[in-house]
């Protein structure tokens, strides 16, 4: 009926379409202009003569009148985003409709989608980016984070491990931190939900679109955990009105190059045997080798033992002797354990619509295998259909599938150590070829004099155990959602939709009966009566399998109004809703003993015994009882979000959120959390005074924004939490008070201003936006030292206490330099970020010493950058081959004095000093793009620049224990003299106190840590060809990634972000796609 | 539509009219707030949180061992300096912590207690938890009186700096050092209440029941050297219960196993345990040569005690712990030894005797030992002692002793000889009051201990 009755009005107006205006001489006419694709109507549309002469226009609920004077011949009709067309001058006369195509770089661009709303860009007054499904196909990684590396601003991927998996999952910032010890992770949405599951499983080749809300009237609408920003990743879906079913099938192979253990810097054999040597004349291994025997000693240690003990003779302990110092440690590694890295990606998507129905459907297959041969297997199905029941019914759903499966490989390098300390003359062979024990935990000389009859074999066998010893996860998830919208009125839809998420893990870890873990917890429970020779396992023999199960659940319901409406000069665009979402995890984990495949069987043990376990002879309940665990939280929101905008020139925009949490033991009042962001924009080109310049500029937008947000952790409350455990001596059950009853903690508060400007010239050629912010945050949660005799459970305790600052600047930049038969544009990306600490309590003191850490994780120091680093004053080698610094302005080697003078004069020290940021400052990408003809070539290049890093150096205490030692160690202090032109203290025993760390400290091991590094170079060719009479697409493309430092401040040369460790490797990428 | 509409707003509606109910659900399986007798109950059978906080940097500035060369160097600077009463530079993961997160999960249970009501049906778990946390915060206040003050002296304990008293669970309660004075009232006040609310029996020795606050009054009252009152609680404790482990019985004592103990033998009436300690693991510590050879040939002692772990000197393996950790909880042997010591102070020779050679009957090996025979009351004494320090080795008990003996004039000194210097600790030297922790001297401007 309804539909009818548009056709009837439509009509009727098409025949209303002319009118003369006689006396302007020119024409009157009307129109609608419309997207081709999805026939929405455009207002904001520019006609102007082929002279370049504006036309008069004005809009009435989307119709646009138009003065056409009587001798124009054609016109140009144009829009931001959507391709230039001219028409006839008369074109109006004839037709009621101008169907525009959108432009093809702009395609995606068009829509912001917040998750709430999808908004036009004009509407947007906050700091967003979007990403088109072209540029997260320029890299072929298999996460969608892997990605967006690299080609988005503001966006921060750590190199550094996670620091506190709690908080930091991802390792991505997005301008930098707003909080000192909460949540660092931005949030993730999916198609409009909050997205619960392992960003893993997210197939990138199913993803359409990503928006990257970065201020906090972007991100306030999703409430307390938006304050690190979030990303809006929307799948592929089909469209309406798309004609046929398009088909898109591509397939990616990568290989990755082994990683190059040779790059580690290993002291050379004979060097580290002449240490050993020294530490066991001087007594160091006298207690590990006479008391506490059973624990392994490095090889060349065990000879020396076994030798001062007559146990082996001169010539055999020469012969091994040699035999070791002709060894290469990791070479021998890397070739029996090391492989390429290899990648296969398929992903076929199939996409269709008309009028009343649209449809999707995606199949993804991705298979990896690691450098150790851990291998990874997955698959991804999506559906979606969208049904469009009647005029003002439309119900949408989704699911998306994915299974994943991955298996062990070989064991990693850093666990081939000889009880913690690793050696460079590591073998895994012996001299005639026989394969060698690794005495990983235990000495096999001590074991086989009292632990052999009865027992089973002690050996690890790294060559052949990892078979013996494998995991296997298996990950299940399902995301499900449904959306009802009804149209209430013409500006009014109801919105009712539901998410429904649940990922299963399932880790089986199995140690067979062959395995080394096997072996071992069979052996230390095994009571052996040596008179008999009788063994009583209390451990049986067979395999272990340990069992975990984890499973996640999360749903979301909402209820929300969108409101469009446009009257005259006015528009307004809102939503209105309420949320309900809980997460819940539950986990339970088990250890089978005496357990075998194939015939099936296992065995019941004795958890509640406390046995006493060889060699240690300690105490202890076999471990693998039954645990399970159980977490549900739940968020109850309720949010509105409008815009108004007079004029396509003028907007407002507000926001409001309220949520509330189930914060365990907190009162009512305080579980709930009030947020809300203002914000305006400005198109200055649709201004008067720059209508003269509108040839030249296409878009001059300022926006302000400010806003609130909050953050919570759920784990600190008010009431004394205990946590129930069970007693290991009685057995009783137990309560520990895990977290303090404190009654002064609130909620986390951060405001965020936002400054933008939009800006596009010369119909596009130059395009961009620049961006500032500042974020304050306040009653900030801090780790502070306090009076323990209070507590005394841990060191510090979680506080209101800090207050923190940061700033920035975003800057994207767009530009098409060459437009010719080559095409060349460029995309510059350049982010400025800086933050400091403003409050916080800290009773250690208020002391550069605590910056004296590697700088990875947060210092909250007030006047300083969070994650900074300081550094001793280094004043040389002193003649006796020490290191020196400053006290009370003398040269001194007093290191324990150098600290105490430091923190009793923090101010104005000068033993030492701040360096600088830890975490880049300034960092950004170039990426250039020449295209000619159908061959497309993108070089990206970064920049990472405005900060520091400490130079790993060693230290003599962790070369004496665990056999680590940096290249500095070849230009240590070695004899009177060398203190001239070295800066490398002499090597100690025992470790001269305080020694290792000042010089770890000292400001020469501070270096720059700018740099430049390519990181892809991808390359795509593409034709169009006919196949059965239908028009399709094939394209071919290679990508390089990893391609290394191109340039870097320090002379060394060291990869400041893999300084003296493994840098990932170059991956090569070749990846055929067809669109059908 | 006006339908659709309705419906929507309603489902909005009961949205946030029931959110305050939805938000109650707890949002982790394991968490509980305590405020039930039982949960309470369950706070104190924690026993890394209540009963193994016991200070052990006492026994680690005793007498009863000494570290080899090569053992002294191969440590940290911390523990060095420790060794020589120098190290008054330490941080948190001390002594100090570990006794008052004790003593903070006493209070929590006893400001809980106040929420609840006092009824006859739940009066007798009632009574035992108020008890059982009066007894573990007494303990370890005594515990750490010993540590960290000097030993008690009528005569200045009014002006001897204490430790620190904490009277409830509150986080902004400031702390200050109470006179030593002060710390003996509340240490004697809550053990003789915890005594009225203990019940007779327990269910395990980790749970203290009446009998062992007669040992910790017994304990206390010694180090005060009121020894009548030592002497009428040590008594009440053997009254009940005075059985013996006896060495001979391979049952009780398996002189070829590593440890020859059994955990929670016959002997032990509350289990307590010392906080680990860097210089006094048998790995590191070597036993005083002169006290080994002290024992005679025929004292099993000497096997049950010690065993050469492969190195030069030998290492104490006799913790009733039955392990790596040391045993300080009560035990009958104190017990006798401390009615025997207050028996013959009170010039009771015969009775003194008697308990001697009822604990060493069990010490010996089979029909070796022929029972002592003295009446003169100063032999006595000092025969008491020295069988006291060689029965209770390693005990965390030879700190207080020495300094309490020294207040009576017994003079002992302990020696250090360290890369051919000898380190000497003095009669009543100011460092028997061990140094508080650095941090906890800058967070709270207390006192330091004189050096």
């Amino acid at each position: 009926m309804k539909f009818v009755c548009n056709l009837f009005i439509a009509l009727f107006l098409c025949g209303a379409n002319v009118a003369f205006a006689q006396k302007q001489k020119v024409t009157e006419m009307h129109g609608i202009v419309k997207d081709k694709n999805n026939e929405e109507i455009l207002i904001g549309v520019n006609f102007k003569t082929k002279q370049g002469v504006f036309l008069n226009k004005s809009h009435v609920g989307g119709r646009v009148t138009l003065s056409v004077p009587r001798n124009a011949d054609s016109l140009i009709v144009s829009l931001i985003g959507y391709q230039r067309v001219t028409v006839a001058h008369d074109y109006f006369m004839h037709s009621d409709v101008l169907l525009l195509e959108k432009q093809d770089y702009y395609l995606a661009e068009a829509v912001v989608n917040t998750g709430y709303q999808a908004l036009r860009p004009n509407e947007v007054t906050g700091a967003v980016d979007v990403l088109s499904n072209k540029m997260l196909n320029e890299q072929t990684g298999t996460n969608i984070l892997q990605r967006m590396r690299n080609i988005v601003p503001a966006f921060r991927y750590d190199n550094k491990p996670v620091q506190n998996p709690e908080v930091n999952k991802l390792n991505i910032s997005v301008r930098g931190l707003s909080t000192i010890n909460g949540s660092l992770d931005p949030l993730i949405v999916l198609d409009g939900f909050i997205y619960e599951g392992d960003i893993d499983n997210i197939d990138p080749n199913s993803i359409e679109q990503i928006s990257i809300l970065k201020d906090a009237a972007a991100s306030s609408i999703w409430g307390a955990r938006a304050g690190n920003g979030v990303i809006v990743i929307t799948s592929k879906k089909g469209r309406v009105n798309d004609g046929g079913t398009r088909v898109s099938f591509n397939s990616t192979f990568s290989i990755q190059g082994k990683p190059d253990y040779q790059s580690l810097y290993t002291i050379d054999n004979s060097s580290f045997m002449e240490v050993e040597k020294m530490l066991f004349d001087n007594g160091y291994y006298k207690n590990a080798l006479n008391t506490t025997k059973y624990i392994a000693v490095t090889p060349y240690v065990d000879l020396l033992d076994k030798r001062s003990r007559g146990i082996i003779s001169v010539s055999d302990s020469a012969r091994w002797t040699d035999y070791y110092k002709a060894q290469n440690g990791v070479y021998n590694y890397s070739d029996n354990f090391v492989s390429k890295p290899i990648t296969q990606q398929y992903a076929l998507n199939l996409n269709g619509g008309n009028k009343f129905h649209t449809y999707g459907f995606g199949l993804g297959y991705t298979h990896k295998s690691s450098e150790l041969g851990a291998g990874d297997q997955k698959i991804n199905i999506r559906l979606n259909n969208g049904f469009r029941l009647t005029e003002r019914l439309q119900v949408d759903a989704s699911l998306l599938l994915t299974d994943q499966k991955s298996k062990s490989g070989k064991p990693a390098l850093n666990s081939l150590s000889y009880s913690g300390k690793s050696v460079p003359y590591m073998a895994f062979y012996g001299p005639d070829g026989e394969v060698v024990p690794f005495e990983r935990e235990f000495r096999k000389l001590f074991l086989d004099q009292n632990y052999q009859n009865g027992y089973l074999d002690w050996s690890y066998y790294p060559l052949s155990d990892y078979r013996h010893s494998t995991s296997e996860v298996k990950l299940r998830e399902v995301f499900a959602s449904l959306g009802v919208r009804y149209k209430l009125t013409s500006f009014l839809d109801l919105n009712l939709s539901g998410q429904y998420q649940n990922q299963r893990t399932d880790k089986r870890n199995l140690d067979d009966e062959n395995s080394y873990l096997a072996r071992r917890a069979i052996n230390q429970y095994s009571e052996v009566n040596q008179q008999t020779g009788v063994a009583k396992y209390n451990v049986p023999l067979g395999g272990i399998l340990n069992n975990g199960i984890v499973s996640g659940t999360s749903y979301t319901l909402r209820s929300q109004l969108n409101i469009s409406k446009t009257f005259q000069k006015h528009r307004i665009v809102g939503v209105i809703g309420a949320e309900m979402r809980e997460n819940r995890t539950e986990g339970s984990s088990f250890t089978s003993y005496g357990y075998n495949d194939d015939p099936l069987i296992s065995t019941a043990v004795d958890h509640v015994t406390r046995f006493k376990t060889i060699p240690s002879n300690t105490n202890r309940t076999i471990t693998g009882a039954p645990a399970y665990s159980h977490t549900n939280n739940r968020f109850v929101s309720a949010y509105a979000n409008f815009s108004y905008i007079w004029q396509e020139k003028y907007g407002l925009s507000g926001s409001f959120r309220k949520d509330g949490a189930n914060v365990f033991g907190a009162s009512t009042n305080d579980k709930w959390s009030p947020l809300w962001s203002a914000g305006l924009f400005w198109e200055l080109r649709k201004e008067n005074f720059l209508r003269s310049y509108e040839q030249t500029v296409d878009q001059l937008k300022l926006r302000a924004t400010y806003g609130t947000s909050g953050n919570v952790d759920l784990r600190k409350t008010r009431d004394p939490i205990g946590t129930i455990s069970t007693d290991s001596y009685t057995r009783f059950p137990t309560i520990i008070i895990t977290s303090l009853n404190d009654p002064s903690l609130r909620w986390e508060k951060i405001a965020t201003v936002n400054l933008g400007l939009d800006f596009s010239f010369l119909n596009r050629r130059i395009a961009g936006s620049v961006d500032w912010y500042f974020k304050k945050g306040k009653d900030l949660y801090g780790l502070t030292d306090y009076d323990y005799t209070t507590w005394g459970y841990q060191p510090t305790i979680t506080k209101n206490v800090a207050s923190m600052q940061g700033k920035g600047v975003d800057l994207v930049l767009n530009s098409l330099n060459l437009n010719k038969t080559v095409k060349w544009s460029s995309r510059l990306l350049l982010s400025f970020n800086k933050n400091k600490t403003t409050k916080y309590f800290n009773a250690n003191g208020n002391t550069l010493l605590n910056f004296l850490n590697d700088g990875s994780g947060i210092t909250p120091m007030v006047g300083y950058p969070l994650n900074g680093l300081g550094a001793f004053k280094w004043m040389g080698i002193s003649a006796d081959g020490l290191g020196q610094g400053v006290l009370d302005g003398n040269i001194s080697a007093e290191y324990a004095k150098i600290r105490s003078s430091v923190a009793l004069n923090p101010e104005n020290s000068e033993s030492i000093l701040f360096v600088g940021s830890s975490k880049p400052q300034l960092f950004g990408n170039i990426i250039n793009t020449v295209s000619w003809k159908n061959i497309e070539m993108s070089i990206n290049i970064s920049y990472t620049g405005d900060y520091y890093f400490r130079k790993p150096v060693t230290s003599y205490a962790n070369l004496y224990q665990k056999g680590v030692a940096y290249p500095d160690f070849d230009k240590r202090w070695q004899q009177p003299g060398d203190e001239r032109y070295k800066d490398v203290p002499k090597m100690t025993y025992p470790v001269l106190s305080g020694a290792d760390s000042f010089y770890q400290a000292a400001d020469i091991n501070v270096l720059k840590a700018d740099h430049l590094r390519l990181e892809y170079i991808s390359l795509g060719w593409n034709r169009e060809i006919m196949f059965n009479d239908h028009k399709s697409k094939l394209m071919l493309y290679l990508n390089i990634s990893n391609l290394g430092i191109l340039w870097t401040a320090n002379k060394l040369r060291i990869d400041p972000e893999f300084p003296y460790k493994l840098a990932p490797q170059s991956v090569y990428s070749l990846g055929l796609k067809i669109d059908y | 539509m006006n339908r659709l509409m309705t419906f929507g707003i309603t489902i909005v509606l009961l949205l946030m009219v029931s959110c305050n109910k939805y938000l109650d659900v707890k949002s982790n399986g394991i968490f509980v707030v305590p405020n039930d007798l039982e949960s309470l109950q369950k706070i104190l059978d924690a026993s890394s949180y209540i009963n193994n906080n016991i200070c052990a940097m006492g026994e680690a500035a005793s007498d009863n061992y000494f570290l080899t060369e090569s053992n002294f160097k191969s440590l940290s600077e911390h523990w060095r300096k420790f060794y020589l009463w120098d190290n008054d530079e330490y941080t948190f993961g001390n002594d100090w912590n570990r006794a008052y997160l004790t003593i903070y999960n006493c209070n929590i249970v006893l400001d809980q207690l106040k929420k609840i009501k006092r009824k006859p049906d739940n009066e007798l778990l009632y009574d035992q938890v108020k008890g059982t946390a009066l007894f573990f915060r007494a303990s370890h206040y005594l515990s750490l009186i010993w540590t960290f003050s000097k030993a008690y002296n009528s005569a200045t304990a009014q002006d001897d700096l204490g430790i620190v008293l904490r009277s409830s669970s509150d986080l902004n309660e400031k702390s200050y050092r109470a006179s030593v004075q002060q710390c003996y009232d509340r240490i004697l006040a809550d053990l003789i209440e915890a005594e009225q609310l203990l019940p007779v029996k327990t269910l395990h020795v980790m749970r203290p029941g009446k009998r062992s606050a007669y040992g910790m009054l017994a304990r206390a009252f010694l180090s005060m050297r009121r020894y009548d009152e030592a002497l009428k609680y040590a008594d009440l404790f053997l009254k009940q219960n005075k059985s013996l482990l006896d060495f001979n019985n391979q049952m009780q004592v398996d002189l070829t196993k590593q440890y020859p103990f059994v955990q929670f033998n016959d002997e032990t009436d509350l289990y307590l345990e010392m906080s680990p300690n860097g210089l006094i693991g048998q790995s590191v510590s070597s036993v005083d040569t002169v006290l080994y050879s002290s024992y005679h040939q025929d004292d099993l002692r000497k096997e049950a005690f010690f065993k050469n772990l492969s190195k030069e000197y030998l290492s104490f393996v006799g913790s009733y712990s039955a392990g790596t950790t040391f045993f300080a909880g009560l035990a009958t042997d104190e017990m006798l030894l401390t009615r025997s010591e207050c028996l013959a102070r009170n010039g009771r020779v015969e009775e003194a005797i008697g308990d001697l050679n009822d604990l060493l009957q069990t010490r010996f090996r089979s029909g070796k030992y022929s029972p002592i025979v003295l009446d003169d009351p100063k032999i006595a004494l000092d025969l008491i002692l020295t069988e006291r320090r060689k029965e209770l080795i390693f005990r965390g008990l030879r700190w207080i002793d020495i300094k309490r003996l020294n207040l009576e004039g017994a003079n002992i000194s302990i020696k250090r000889r360290v890369e051919g210097k000898d380190y000497v600790l003095g009669p009543n030297d100011n460092r028997f009051a061990l140094p508080l922790p650095m941090d906890i001297i800058a967070q709270t401007g207390m006192p330091q201990n004189p050096k």
